[in-house]
């Protein structure tokens, strides 16, 4: 198991099965968890959740932002209301969290801010176009910002996972494309450790060989 | 900075596993440090390569680690002689966990410069090599399951100059990695490549004719490298152990970057 021992963590999550298995990976791992729900997507909501608030621990190591997009309906059926809903909330969502999240890592001296979105967007996928246009966009934005940190030499890494579908079940062993909300947490946990310090603009498949040829 | 080698073994637990690697036996490189990395983190670990003198000093170094190892001789490019060691794995074991196909080299030029035998030379040493490998881990490893990973470079997923007959080889390697994690499916067989980039090698060094000290201020006074230095082969070990281990058991057939933020932009 990675080690981030005293790591602070912040995730952004509603609470569902992945966010519960990322907290209990993460502090198996030594890590101090603290899981934060911002709703509304406004520069002033992500400001103070990030920068101002008591809320927020005073040093962060690690920022987790869980942004899966929904599915948003197929090409002919979605409604631009639907697509914009999507958008909204998955990728404006992330564009906000990396833009403060950034700078609060750079306040404790740099950090790993990662992104967990669909591996949809780089498939495709049926019935889900929102879906693929945001977890694309959150793709280009981790590689844009990997590289901006970087450059200004801050310590401050940026990844993505690209998850297949989340399904819990008893079997042990997974279809490709579906893995399990453990999988995901496994592959956060390696990316938040201090074993990962070079790894930066990485987008990584946690799909279990999902998009390969059957 | 840059993993330690103590930050890589500690990727995950390789308890009671058995893993093989080639290409092993150079002071700094890749596959040593892995190899050493492996062990530490728990699993038995057969360290392969052409120079049983060089390969004696290692499994002494794993040793000393407190580490279990044994020394296998090994040119990849010869089809007997994974026959040989992956029979010696079968005597010992009966089976093989994991396959760290490493030994790798570089052959640098312009296309139009670029002699026949030497692309024929990185075929055989890197497509050859792996999918010979593959082919002889596989019975090891089909009732058990098992992880092969390929060590290949971010130049087999894009071009460079003066890097057909290495990218070219190093794409088709990436071809077969991706075959395979298909065909491993049905036996929980995963294929993982891993794509270091600038990384300070012996390898390196030798392709280079640079020092340490030059090559990290060649990166940084280019910025041929988003994170302004290369590398090492610490980093690379982290990944490995992780990908060998349960924990990544439903991450299959990925590209996994170790480029410090190079193919991101």
């Amino acid at each position: 198991m990675a080690v981030l021992n005293n790591k602070v963590c912040l995730l952004l999550a509603e609470d569902n099965t992945l966010s519960r298995a990322v907290v209990k990976t993460l502090t198996n791992a030594g890590a101090d968890v603290t899981s934060l729900a911002i709703l509304e997507v406004t520069e002033k909501a992500w400001q103070v959740g990030l920068l101002d608030s008591s809320a927020r621990p005073p040093k962060i190591d690690v920022i987790i932002n869980d942004c899966i997009p929904r599915s948003g309906g197929a090409v002919g059926t979605a409604t631009l209301k639907d697509y914009r809903s999507v958008i909204e909330a998955s990728y404006v969502r992330t564009y906000l969290a990396l833009k403060y999240g950034i700078q609060a890592l750079r306040a404790s001296g740099g950090g790993a801010f990662i992104n967990v979105t669909s591996a949809d967007g780089v498939y495709g996928a049926a019935n889900a176009a929102p879906r693929c246009s945001a977890a694309n966009g959150i793709m280009q934005l981790t590689r844009a910002t990997a590289i901006e940190c970087a450059a200004t030499e801050d310590n401050v890494r940026v990844n993505a996972l690209l998850v297949g579908d989340i399904i819990q079940s008893d079997q042990l062993k997974y279809a490709p494309g579906h893995v399990s909300p453990n999988d995901v947490a496994e592959a956060v946990a390696h990316l938040a450790a201090d074993a990962a310090v070079y790894i930066t603009g990485l987008l990584m498949h946690v799909d279990n060989g999902g998009g390969l040829a059957l | 900075m840059n993993a330690t080698l103590e930050q890589a073994s500690s990727a995950a637990s390789l308890v009671g596993k058995i893993a093989l690697i080639t290409g092993a036996t150079s002071t700094y490189g890749i596959g040593r440090v892995s190899a050493r990395a492996m062990a530490m983190a728990g699993a038995f670990v057969y360290v392969t390569s052409r120079d049983p003198q060089r390969g004696a000093a290692v499994v002494a170094e794993i040793e000393a680690d407190g580490g279990k190892s044994a020394f296998l001789r090994l040119d990849v490019t010869i089809e007997e002689e994974w026959a040989a060691a992956t029979d010696q794995v079968r005597k010992q074991f009966g089976r093989l966990d994991i396959l760290v196909n490493n030994a790798g080299n570089l052959v640098n030029g312009p296309i139009e410069d670029m002699p026949l035998e030497d692309v024929r030379y990185m075929v055989r040493l890197n497509m050859e090599g792996p999918f010979l490998g593959m082919t002889y881990a596989w019975p090891l490893m089909k009732d058990s399951g098992g992880v092969i990973m390929d060590i290949n470079s971010t130049g087999g997923q894009g071009g460079s100059f003066g890097s057909s007959a290495y990218g070219g080889s190093k794409g088709g390697m990436l071809g077969t990695t991706k075959a395979a994690a298909i065909d491993g499916r049905q036996y929980g067989i995963r294929a993982i490549s891993i794509h270091p980039g600038g990384t300070w090698t012996p390898g390196m060094e030798r392709v280079t004719g640079l020092t340490e000290e030059q090559y990290k201020r060649g990166i940084r006074e280019k910025r041929s490298i988003p994170l302004l230095r290369p590398a090492e082969s610490a980093d690379v070990a982290a990944a490995v152990v992780y990908f060998a281990s349960d924990e990544a058991r439903n991450v299959n057939g990925i590209e996994y970057n170790i480029d410090g933020g190079s193919s991101a932009g």
